[in-house]
């Protein structure tokens, strides 16, 4: 045996030591305090029970069964081009054949969620999803099967930026009320700004490994999302201009009171209190640090102090979105205020027991509930809704994904959402009216 | 000759700045040994040349001869594990004269490229990893200093009309020739990584060093 050999079998007991003692930072446990209350997993998915409400997105025009039914009827037909099942003769590769078939599974996932929806605009989005996942997997295939390429495909996008290039030379702001049009027209950029995103997606974008069957099959789907976006807007705005007797051009309209909101943001932020967000103490006169309390201020502050969604949205040239932005950043605004409030008189929302998160669960779900009975009628406060209604779902789905004996601290994100979610609510219709305020003051 | 200066100059070209992200979720190094994730001011290159031998069976591919534990799948706990005879440096015609190789394709090319290394200003590393069948290893880089040495791979899948099963494991040898000639007395660390984004990642951050 060589001098050598020997000198490598030593370096190689070395980092076996090395190796041990390295993964110990991956492994996200921490050594916490004894005494603090543990809760049962258990008990924690009970407390979910009573869901959260259910908020159905809507917009001010009429999708028609029609419309839905033909997306629905493309997709089938996409999917007929495929054999079912894959089997091994079709790919002979069982990690391309596996993934395959998993789109296969969310296709009919998506398609059975579209036909559950509890509205036409929800039942449009889950149509969408199973046509852009149905022609990844058409796509997929036909490379497979055909020699389909990436460049085939690519060529696609030039009629679809040519379909984007014309709807936006036709679309105009118009409409008879702020309100609604603001509405709308943010549903509208917000598909375009979808198209453009993809069609812009350059070689940067493309996935490192060479192209295979799936990576051309999810450029696909890119582009069909691209597409359908376009297609959706167009069908909305026609729908929209079909029900007009008449109406104006709004954008002036949309602009100014997205500025006036822009301006209110403005000022709101600096009134925001001089604290440092890493102190939490620093929020009121006594230490709350390791509690909810801190945890929700915290989140509240870094997200306000650092907000321009509504700046961001105006200078890409979407003022209807930045007019939805703003009735979000506003709501955040007054719910902070509401909370510092409530902690600087006492409040920290600390947990002894799994009663004392249901408790503040339950107050989240009536303050959307009650919202959403209040503020039922104003379309402009639809999204803000159904963005609260999904964050309780998704700190619900947090809260009871344990197991065992929970350490409180564990969870302090989850109760920090409720208490957020709670003020949020309670702010939402003052925000709303503010923001109707300003649509229907005018420049 | 090369003068003082661009020697100098090309030696600084050389230093780069390399990282590798621990913990991240595209990263596996399930089959690896990190001695650091972020590396800073070493030799890289890009691509090296190398060889890798694959066997669906589960028993070493490449080794040293006197290193091979007597029963390496002697426990279902040691089915799957890599020995320290399957990974290492060779140095010189003596580390040379140790390594075997298994009856598998691409072996007489494998010991042609040993035998073409010029130990005097090269090394070869000698690695073994296990790789799902669907999916085969791109060798992306590696970088070294005098005392450790890293090397870099891109997990990538294997074409459509490849018959392979989710469920199997192919066990993949590479030696791979870093130019320089290091001694392994020197040596105290050493790593690998495998992103499941091939070797795009790796690629960047070499141009990065590059440009600087």
């Amino acid at each position: 045996m060589s001098d050598r050999s020997l000198d490598r079998r030593r370096f190689l007991h070395g980092l076996g030591v090395t190796a041990a003692l390295g993964t110990a930072g991956c492994s996200g446990l921490s050594l916490g305090s004894e005494e603090e209350p543990r809760l049962a997993a258990q008990a924690l998915q009970s407390l979910t029970s009573d869901p959260a409400p259910i908020i159905p997105q809507r917009l001010p025009v009429d999708i028609e069964g029609a419309y839905l039914e033909s997306i629905a009827t493309g997709v089938r037909e996409t999917l007929e081009t495929v054999p079912t099942p894959l089997t091994a003769t079709h790919v002979p590769n069982g990690a391309i054949r596996e993934d395959l078939t998993h789109l296969r599974e969310h296709v009919e996932t998506d398609l059975e969620a579209a036909r559950d929806a509890p509205s036409p605009s929800e039942a449009l989005e889950e149509y969408r999803r199973a046509g852009s996942t149905a022609t990844e997997l058409a796509t997929a295939w036909a490379v497979i099967d055909d020699g389909l390429t990436r460049a085939d495909v690519a060529e696609r996008a030039s009629a679809i930026d040519q379909t984007r290039s014309r709807f936006e030379q036709r679309w105009s702001y118009v409409g008879t009320d702020p309100v609604t049009a603001s509405v709308l027209h943010a549903a509208l950029e917000r598909r375009v700004r979808t198209a453009t995103r993809i069609l812009a997606a350059d070689d940067a974008d493309r996935p490192d490994p060479p192209d295979n069957a799936l990576t051309i099959g999810e450029f696909a789907g890119d582009l069909y999302q691209a597409r359908a976006a376009i297609e959706d807007a167009d069908y909305l705005y026609r729908q929209h201009t079909h029900a007009l007797t008449d109406g104006d051009d709004l954008q002036d309209r949309l602009e100014s009171a997205a500025e006036g909101l822009g301006r209110a943001i403005t000022a709101r932020k600096a009134q925001l209190p001089d604290v440092d967000a890493s102190d939490p103490s620093t929020f009121v006169d006594r230490d709350i640090s390791a509690t909810p309390a801190a945890e929700v201020l915290q989140d509240l502050y870094r997200e306000l102090d650092r907000s321009d969604s509504v700046a961001e949205e105006q200078a890409a040239g979407r003022p209807a979105n930045a007019v939805l932005a703003a009735v979000w950043t506003l709501a955040q605004f007054r719910a902070f205020d509401s909370i510092l409030e409530d902690v600087t008189e006492g409040a920290s929302y600390a947990i002894e027991t799994v009663d004392d998160i249901g408790t503040i669960r339950a107050d989240a779900v009536n303050a959307l509930t009650a919202t959403t009975e209040a503020l039922d009628a104003s379309i402009l406060a639809n999204q803000t809704l159904d963005r609260l209604s999904g964050d309780l779902r998704f700190a619900d789905r947090r809260l009871t994904d344990r197991h065992g004996a929970v350490r409180v601290s564990y969870i302090r994100y989850e109760i920090a959402q409720y208490v957020e979610i709670a003020a949020i609510a309670r702010a939402l219709p003052a925000s709303v009216a503010q923001a109707v305020d300003a649509l229907r003051t005018g420049p | 000759m090369v003068s003082r200066t661009r020697r100098a100059l090309l030696q600084g070209a050389a230093a780069l700045s390399l990282g590798l992200a621990g913990c991240s979720g595209a990263t596996s190094s399930s089959t690896t040994v990190t001695a650091s994730n972020r590396l800073t001011g070493e030799n890289a290159v890009l691509e090296p040349d190398h060889v890798a031998l694959r066997t669906p069976e589960n028993a070493p591919i490449v080794w040293f001869d006197d290193e091979l534990p007597e029963s390496p799948e002697s426990t279902p706990d040691d089915r799957h594990r890599i020995s320290d005879a399957e990974e290492g440096l060779i140095a010189d015609d003596a580390d040379a004269a140790e390594l075997r190789f298994a009856d598998v394709d691409g072996t007489d090319d494998a010991r042609t490229f040993v035998e073409e290394t010029d130990f005097d200003t090269e090394t070869l590393v000698l690695e073994t990893t296990r790789v799902p069948e669907c999916y085969r290893l791109e060798l992306c880089g590696a970088t070294w200093s005098a005392t450790d040495y890293h090397t870099y791979y891109g997990r990538v899948l294997r074409p459509a009309d490849v018959a392979c099963s989710t469920d199997a494991w192919d066990r993949v040898a590479h030696l791979i020739r870093l130019p320089a000639a290091l001694d392994p007395s020197e040596i105290t660390g050493r790593g690998s990584g495998t992103s499941g984004s091939g070797c795009g990642g790796f690629r960047r951050r070499y141009e990065e060093g590059q440009d600087r």
